[in-house]
């Protein structure tokens, strides 16, 4: 069970070889940038002429800038490395940002089950009230021919079952071409077709 | 987002480290810069050299804690199963 909470090997080769990487090229930085500065001290006394010595300083310093910037690049390198380990093996850190995403959603999707249905609640109130307002205006006016809505719809399921196709006497507003039986029919027919002949 | 905070955390720490590499670069070429005039301004020559002294140290030891940071993290978490029959 310890070797499982050990790091595998490689990933401790890895990690060592990111440590000396990263010493390696503070090193170099530093040591680089100290010599350019001790380099641009003027000296009074020279082995070589002062030309030479000028030029041998300016190639001096030109590499260890050159070496600078590289250790700079790699640095760079190191931290784009070490960003590409944390996404793929930083798994406390990815759980805990899914175990929040999930408690996130879960406080969402509740937030959206309340809202409807305190909509739910509305509508029922509403359309309770519209069924109250309907039949009671509907019971004052009926006429003998006049049918409750849910009586009305029950007389039509009735109908289709003896297959007598039409059913517009007993519709409200009846209509030769259309009626609420013709929405079981194909949709074509409603394309502008002569309705009752298709449906013969 | 919010809610990746605790691992982007650390990657933008990184990229935070990133920039202030490059500010390191830049300090560098400004005290050369500095250096090579006749009259050189000796106050931001100082300025300019601590702030790339304390940048260097200060990305050496970010880097070195993301490093050991990296290497308590569990590992072998495909292995957890490999003894269980």
């Amino acid at each position: 069970m310890a070797q499982q909470r050990a790091l595998p090997q490689s990933k401790e080769t890895l990690l060592q070889s990111y440590n000396k990487r990263l010493k390696d090229d503070i090193k170099s930085i530093m040591d680089n940038f100290t010599e350019i500065i001790k380099t641009a001290k003027i000296e009074d006394e020279t082995q070589v002429s002062r030309a030479t010595q000028g030029e041998q300083d300016n190639y001096e310093m030109h590499v260890r800038a050159a070496n600078i910037v590289r250790a700079g690049e790699s640095l760079m390198k190191l931290v784009s490395d070490l960003k590409q380990f944390l996404i793929l093996n930083d798994f406390p850190s990815v759980n805990d940002a899914i175990d929040q995403r999930n408690q996130q959603l879960r406080a969402l999707q509740e937030e959206c089950d309340r809202k409807l249905i305190t909509l739910r609640d509305e509508i029922s109130i509403d359309l309770y009230e519209l069924e109250e307002e309907y039949y009671s205006s509907s019971s004052s006016l009926c006429e003998a021919n006049d049918l409750p809505l849910c009586e009305a719809y029950g007389r039509l399921d009735l109908d289709t079952d003896s297959a007598d196709g039409l059913s517009a006497p007993l519709l409200a507003s009846p209509e030769p071409s259309a009626g609420p039986l013709q929405v079981a029919a194909p949709a074509h027919s409603h394309a502008g077709g002569p309705g009752p002949t298709e449906h013969a | 987002m919010a809610t990746y905070s605790l691992a982007n955390e650390r990657l933008r720490a990184l990229e935070d480290i990133e920039r202030e590499i490059g500010a390191i670069l830049q300090n560098a070429g400004t005290v050369i810069l500095e250096l090579s005039k006749e009259k050189t301004n000796e106050r931001l020559l100082d300025r300019q050299a601590a702030a790339f002294t304390a940048s260097v140290l200060h990305v050496e030891a970010e880097l070195s804690a993301q490093i050991r940071y990296l290497t308590q993290l569990p590992g072998g978490l495909t292995n957890s199963n490999s003894g269980k029959k």
